[in-house]
């Protein structure tokens, strides 16, 4: 839980850092944008669980699989950026 | 114009339905993993209702190899105890049982309960002398194995008919960890994570610290395991301390309530519970728990779950003070150690 912020600080500052610097980038669209912050709030959610179950010393696969879920999302995001172009 | 006026009346419903999904699986995974009981066996379930027919088919059959059976040697069944037993030998104990607030008496059974303030803690320790391997046992709550299940110390040991309980490693808030109660093996996964010291109690009444990721349970049981606990760490290896003075259960906080569980000899054991987190006691850390052990005699001793579980029951009462810091009584917990007949 100690690196939950870094979830959403990377994550978001990270897009808006590459697309103001990025002139010839063109624009990600709905789908993407709607991909890409659905990974990052599971992602976080799931850091969120994650520490809870530490602290609480037991552990659950369903955390485990938002993490992968989050993954995956992020992923999509990038390949419908990619073949929006 | 028709298109771009629906995008606009629902330009966050993504965010909504998505919010809403994403707020259900969380609930569901904080359910999943502190309140719905799952993978539950029954006790009344087992081959043969009769645990102690379970572990008759779990023993080595005769004509195997007897160096896998743990046997007493020589030198270990006539090896003094350290500490000068504090009652009758065994040829001398009376033949009616005697009964005070603190110490209990029978032909097979002897229980004597201090209670000393240390480290500015009280702790309650139990001196137990069996006659017999099979007067220690554990408990289940609600009579199952199962995740999420749990009942507090004190009506385990009311519906065991218990003489002396203290709570066990509540290997019901994890999914790995060897369990084994009563010659019943229930989980053989080791831990991954964490420490995997692990107490085996053997049919004869030794135990053994051991480390999962070294052996197998299936194993352990050929050896004549009766009681494996997963929760650790390891106290006490060959009379020596086996912690360090930093070292820690995880999350937990240095100075806790806490449960221990120790063998001086053959068939004579220390059950240690410890208040804290109270105005009234500090609480112990594991080198304080460990050093206590050592002091008593122990030769082999472990930690159990410490903190708002740690709970002594002796006699239809409790006798220490339970507490998880914010709030007192009793905390339920997955399984119980205990003496009976």
């Amino acid at each position: 839980m100690t690196w939950l912020f870094a979830w959403p600080f990377v994550l978001g500052v990270l897009p808006g850092l590459v697309f103001w610097k990025g002139k010839r980038l063109h624009e990600p669209g709905r789908l993407c944008i709607n991909l890409w912050n659905s990974g990052v709030a599971a992602l976080t959610v799931s850091s969120l669980l994650r520490g809870i179950f530490e602290i609480a010393g037991t552990a659950s696969v369903y955390q485990a699989r938002l993490m992968y879920a989050g993954g995956l999302m992020l992923l999509g995001a990038g390949i419908v950026y990619f073949l929006r172009r | 114009m028709e298109h771009k006026n629906r995008k606009q009346r629902h330009p966050y419903l993504w965010a909504i339905l998505y919010g809403i999904l994403l707020t259900g699986y969380t609930v569901f995974t904080l359910l999943d993993a502190f309140v719905i009981p799952r993978d539950m066996i029954y006790l009344d379930d087992l081959p043969g209702n009769d645990p102690h027919q379970v572990l008759e088919q779990q023993s080595p059959q005769p004509g195997s190899d007897s160096s896998s059976v743990p046997e007493t040697t020589e030198a270990e069944s006539s090896a003094p105890d350290p500490l000068e037993p504090k009652f009758p030998p065994a040829e001398e104990t009376p033949a009616q049982t005697i009964i005070t607030d603190t110490s209990y008496e029978d032909e097979n059974i002897s229980i004597h309960i201090t209670t000393e303030r240390r480290y500015d803690t009280q702790v309650y320790f139990a001196e137990v002398q069996l006659k017999e391997s099979s007067s220690l046992k554990t408990g289940l709550a609600g009579g199952a194995f199962g995740r999420n299940l749990s009942e507090t110390t004190s009506a385990m040991a009311e519906e065991n008919g218990a003489i002396l309980a203290i709570n066990g490693d509540y290997y019901g808030f994890r999914d790995t960890g060897f369990v084994m109660r009563n010659g019943y093996l229930y989980r053989n996964t080791a831990r991954a994570s964490g420490s995997d010291d692990a107490l085996v109690i053997y049919g004869d009444g030794r135990m053994e610290n051991i480390r999962e990721t070294e052996t197998t349970a299936d194993a352990l049981v050929e050896n004549g395991a009766e009681q494996i606990f997963s929760f650790g760490p390891a106290l006490i290896q060959d009379s020596e301390i086996s912690v360090t003075q930093t070292s820690e259960v995880e999350q937990a906080m240095r100075s806790n309530p806490r449960t221990a569980i120790g063998q001086i000899g053959p068939l004579h054991y220390i059950f240690l519970v410890s208040d804290g987190q109270t105005s009234e006691s500090t609480g112990l850390t594991l080198w304080q728990v460990a050093e206590t052990m050592q002091e008593l005699g122990c030769k082999t001793a472990y930690n159990l779950d410490g903190g708002g579980s740690s709970a002594m029951w002796f006699m239809g009462r409790i006798v220490n003070n339970p507490t998880s810091g914010w709030r007192e009584g009793e905390r339920k917990v997955s399984d119980i150690v205990y003496i009976g007949e």
